[in-house]
């Protein structure tokens, strides 16, 4: 009888360790997504909103021009009239000197990139820096870029 | 006599086993408890931090809609922009008169903004334009990126607006 009491009483805690494990799960798990991931999302949204239109806004010294108009000629092929070098290049190192100072020193990682497009810009080319094509983005912006004919879509990921 | 020393002693080990098994389930009902606090703390830490990264947001909002900061846009709706001159302006006409600081504390709370042009330039050029935090607080940081604009160049520059917030006048 003793022996039956004590399995009785072993079978209890044993049942009452696994409601609580059971129990802690639930707690634990409960916290994912809701008001925290609506709020980081319209947080990566503004941001990488006010960053793109912050860079396509900026004045290109070198052209005369704004740099959402220096997208439109490197996407176009065409050069800008007072500066002979790649506007391609030239974009690029725009886009270079004002990420290290913004998103790469914030440690965010990104990507720019022309949507349907992504051979003339596709921006950062160091894997470290970039999302990669499988990871959650955390937020998005988008600029239409009139090519005339047709638009383009710039996109700006960020991730993490 | 010698039945009666057993069943006592049968009797002891019975009660010490069910003491045992007692008090073992009180130790994991303890540590799930702990567990359960420590989760639930963890998760108004996170709510509470959210309503400062709003906060933070809606004060960036604020800041550079001020008609005494933000560009010149004749008529048309521009992006998030300062216009630099304003800004200097701003800050000496903060400093200079006592009752400004104290309307824009009321309004916007205990802050720090500065404004940085960072390129096209090799220099990097800064501005405290309004400080009312008080020393040794902590504070939240925000760095936002924005449009500055210098007008006497007629130019506008890839900036970044930096906002100290002190954590306490968030709640």
């Amino acid at each position: 009888m003793s022996k039956k009491g004590q399995g009785e009483i072993i079978g209890l805690a044993l049942i009452v360790l696994i409601l609580l494990i059971g129990f802690i799960l639930y707690i634990s798990l409960r916290g994912k997504g809701g008001i925290t991931s609506s709020v980081e999302n319209i947080q990566y949204n503004n941001l990488a909103s006010l960053e793109l239109s912050a860079i396509l806004n900026t004045y290109v010294d070198e052209c005369g021009f704004s740099v959402a108009i220096l997208v439109k000629q490197c996407l176009k092929g065409k050069p800008c009239s007072n500066y002979e070098g790649d506007v391609c290049e030239l974009l690029k190192n725009y886009l270079e000197k004002i990420f290290e100072k913004s998103f790469d020193k914030w440690g965010r990682r990104y990507r720019l990139y022309v949507k349907d497009n992504e051979g003339k810009i596709n921006y950062p080319e160091e894997e470290k820096r970039r999302c990669n094509i499988n990871e959650d983005t955390l937020g998005v912006a988008t600029q239409a870029i009139p090519l005339s004919p047709g638009t383009a879509e710039l996109r700006l990921e960020i991730c993490g | 006599m010698k039945n009666k020393t057993r069943i006592g002693k049968k009797a002891q080990v019975q009660s010490m086993q069910t003491i045992i098994i007692a008090v073992f389930m009180f130790i994991i009902i303890a540590v799930a408890l702990l567990f359960y606090f420590k989760v639930s703390k963890t998760h108004s830490t996170k709510k509470i931090e959210e309503v400062r990264v709003l906060k933070g947001l809606e004060l960036v909002n604020r800041w550079q809609k001020l008609p005494e900061l933000a560009c010149p846009s004749f008529g048309a709706e521009l992006n998030p922009c300062i216009d630099m001159e304003k800004a200097e302006a701003f800050k000496n006409f903060i400093n200079s008169f006592r009752d400004a600081k104290a309307f824009y504390s009321s309004l916007l709370g205990n802050v720090k903004i500065t404004i940085n042009k960072i390129y096209p330039g090799e220099e990097k050029e800064e501005i405290e334009i309004f400080n009312n935090i008080l020393e040794g607080e902590d504070v939240m940081v925000f760095h936002i990126p924005i449009t500055v604009y210098s007008s006497l160049e007629n130019k506008k520059f890839f900036g970044i607006i930096s906002i100290e917030m002190e954590v306490t006048s968030s709640e």
